[in-house]
């Protein structure tokens, strides 16, 4: 194996778990059962992630 | 109300009815179109049966439009209209028994691969159970309990196919394949069977799209994980169970992309294009937007057909007029998809091209803008990651995760050699392009729904070239592992809508009223006031969420402009008098101008009365009768009502 690819290896390792995050970040929803579960800091990461796929409707 | 295994049951026969009309509509065009090197293939097969079964779909919906034109949507026309189709069924099972033989042999070859694709194909067949038992289980919810279930309710119960009255008036113009289909299975059964309709369509997604990878070089790792990408997306398992009918348009859709790559052997002749073609033409139909996206995407992959993707070397002369011909030949077959629409159209709104041309009330279709300018802006600039983690209102889920994952994997490892003899590539690029017309035409309306399936056919170079990486073993084994996790998060993902479903089921097992249990808060006041009021009452309905009303309340429910212009009236209870409304039942959360003079006249005049209904948004109000009503709710035979004009 030469180190290259197992450099390009631990980064695509890193850039799936970081699409894993985000994706978590982004569903699990704001009033749940796990707002009393999960720490501030979780919630502050969310805030600012969901803020970038959302937006309301001009119909609400 | 039947028993669940009879509901079931029923579902799956209806499924089988239609794969063996399929069959029969699919006889002279196996014959024109020869065979291909895939046909013996695992996926071949299945995609092949796949595609049988959508054409049985299309051709059933068409004898259903007859026969709700003709008001003949009874039980026993339906159920001897299903004869033939299982008759074919047990005709060409036995004469396909070897392609049988040769799809379930490469089933079983499932064991003989890694551990971890038969984990992840187990799963996957697991985790889709749970979604046809939500589809079963759960009521209709969102645009199914306003629109995609309720006008199948109303044609069922009146055995006719008449225009939907109400907020949602101008939908009855739209193509109605699936809503068919909807009604037949209440007809025949309920509910539960009707949304159950849509799981085997689902599957036939999950055929197309593995015909499409292994046309394009996949094996069986490359097709597991195409139906991981495909199934843990939240825009396809979303509507596997809810009630809506996006699969539908998606399924033909790619059966139009799969039959413009089907390579026959020989490479010749022009029935791919009929077929994709009139695949093409019933994913329009059965959703307009397919129109610009999916158009562009088929563009893309006619005019490779016709001139690149072609084993021999043709001169541009020869690519222009097989190129030509094809397309005529695709816009041909496109226009027979929608001949069952032109008919119901020109039948019921006297404008058979509606609600395109010649009929008033289509427009708002077609002028959907979903977000303010500056929100537009940053759904454009955060394309392609907002098809996948957008969580914007009325999105309807996104695309897997895995896409992203494994985006980097394609600048892994060995290019394809001859990119334009790639299927993979060429797919890739039509959906691309699909996306990117589809942005700039609709930038604000972020719904992958919208056009899904050319969005899938960016799969197959996605899942291939993971296959290589994983197969081949180019990469490091410690990526495996995180392509092997990445799975197994998305399918644990897929399921967070299911959580609630095993209690609700235990609670149905224990004897409890689970019909509202899931459903939106519309359910119980409508449902009581549907027991209240008699049939044939009047009730002027100020929610969107109608499905829960019984059919003569829906069928006589608010026409026209009634619930628009009603807050004009000087006199509004003299107007709901002479309207001969007995109910109106007010979301106030959407209607607080109407619940307040409401509200206001229920505290001032006896002819109006809030029932003590137990509801956060819903108020229900009963109106008195009075002798100056002008109209008036009749019964026309079975349960299909209309309203009478009562003035000499």
């Amino acid at each position: 194996m030469k180190p290259r690819s197992k450099l390009a290896g631990i980064l695509l390792l890193v850039w799936m778990a970081v699409v894993i995050i985000v994706f978590g970040l982004v569903m699990v929803p704001a009033e749940s059962s796990l707002a009393r579960v999960l720490p501030s800091a979780f919630w502050e990461a969310r805030s600012a992630v969901y803020t970038l796929f959302y937006s309301p409707s001009v119909y609400e | 109300m039947i028993g669940p295994l009879l509901s079931v049951a029923i579902s799956l026969l209806y499924a089988l009815s239609c794969l063996g009309l399929g069959y029969l509509v699919d006889a002279p065009l196996r014959r024109w179109r020869g065979h291909s090197a895939n046909d013996s293939d695992m996926a071949g097969v299945l995609a092949g049966l796949a595609s049988t079964y959508l054409l049985g779909v299309a051709a059933y919906a068409a004898v259903l439009t007859i026969l709700g034109l003709l008001g003949a949507l009874d039980l026993q026309t339906i159920a001897f209209s299903l004869i033939p189709g299982w008759l074919a069924v047990l005709f060409f099972s036995m004469r396909t028994r070897a392609e049988w033989r040769k799809a379930q042999a490469a089933i079983a070859a499932l064991r003989s691969q890694p551990l971890w694709v038969t984990v992840i194909a187990v799963l996957l067949v697991l985790v889709t159970t749970g979604f046809a038992v939500a589809a079963w289980f759960t009521p209709p919810k969102g645009d199914a309990a306003a629109f995609y279930l309720v006008y199948p309710r109303i044609i069922a119960a009146s055995g006719t196919l008449a225009p939907m009255q109400g907020t949602y008036e101008s939908f009855s113009m739209i193509g109605l394949v699936a809503e068919y289909h909807f009604a037949a299975l209440m007809v025949l059964a309920d509910v539960g069977a009707a949304k159950l309709f849509i799981i085997p369509v689902a599957l036939a997604c999950a055929a197309l799209l593995s015909g499409m990878v292994a046309n394009a070089g996949g094996r069986i790792v490359a097709i597991v994980l195409a139906c991981a990408v495909l199934l843990t997306s939240g825009t396809v398992n979303l509507y596997m169970f809810d009630g809506k009918v996006d699969l539908l348009s998606a399924a033909f859709g790619l059966a139009a992309g799969y039959w413009l790559v089907w390579r026959p052997s020989p490479v010749t002749g022009y029935a791919p294009y009929a077929m994709s073609g009139l695949f093409a033409g019933l994913a329009a139909v059965s959703k307009f937007s397919y129109v610009p996206a999916l158009g562009l995407a088929l563009l893309v992959l006619l005019l490779w057909r016709a001139g690149i993707g072609s084993e021999r070397r043709v001169t541009v002369a020869a690519w222009f007029r097989t190129a030509l011909v094809g397309g005529l030949l695709m816009a041909a077959t496109t226009l027979v998809g929608w001949l069952p629409q032109l008919l119901k159209n020109a039948a019921l709104f006297n404008a058979p091209l509606a609600p395109f041309f010649g009929a008033a009330g289509g427009e708002d279709l077609f002028t959907q803008v979903w977000f303010s300018a500056e929100a537009t802006w940053k759904i454009v600039l955060t394309y392609p990651l907002a098809l996948i983690f957008g969580r914007y209102p009325m999105q309807g889920g996104g695309l897997s995760f895995l896409v992203l994952s494994f985006l980097p994997l394609l600048f892994w490892g060995r290019r394809a050699p001859l990119w334009h003899r790639d299927h993979a590539i060429v797919l890739a690029l039509a959906g691309l392009i699909a996306v990117l017309g589809w942005v700039v035409l609709r930038p604000s309306v972020i719904a992958p729904r919208y056009f899904l399936a050319p969005l899938l056919f960016m799969i197959p170079i996605l899942v291939i070239k993971t296959e290589q990486l994983l197969v081949e073993r180019s990469g490091p084994a410690f990526l495996r592992l995180g392509v092997v996790g990445s799975v197994l998060a998305a399918i644990a993902a897929s399921c967070w809508q299911l959580l609630p479903l095993p209690s609700a089921l235990m609670a149905a097992a224990r004897g409890e009223d689970t019909t509202c249990l899931l459903a939106s808060p519309e359910c119980a006041p409508l449902r009581e006031l549907s027991s209240q009021a008699a049939p044939g009452d009047r009730v002027l309905v100020a929610t969107y969420y109608a499905y829960w009303l019984a059919p003569s309340h829906l069928q006589c429910r608010d026409q026209g402009n009634e619930l628009h212009t009603m807050a004009d009236q000087p006199d509004l209870v003299d107007w709901l008098h002479r309207r001969n409304f007995r109910y109106a039942a007010i979301d106030a959360s959407n209607y607080p101008d109407l619940d307040r003079k409401m509200a206001g006249f229920a505290a001032s005049t006896p002819d109006v009365q809030l029932l003590p209904i137990d509801s956060p948004t819903m108020h229900i109000y009963a109106i008195a009768p009075a002798n100056t009503a002008e109209l008036s709710c009749v019964n026309a035979g079975r349960d299909r009502w209309v309203l009478a004009d009562l003035a000499p």
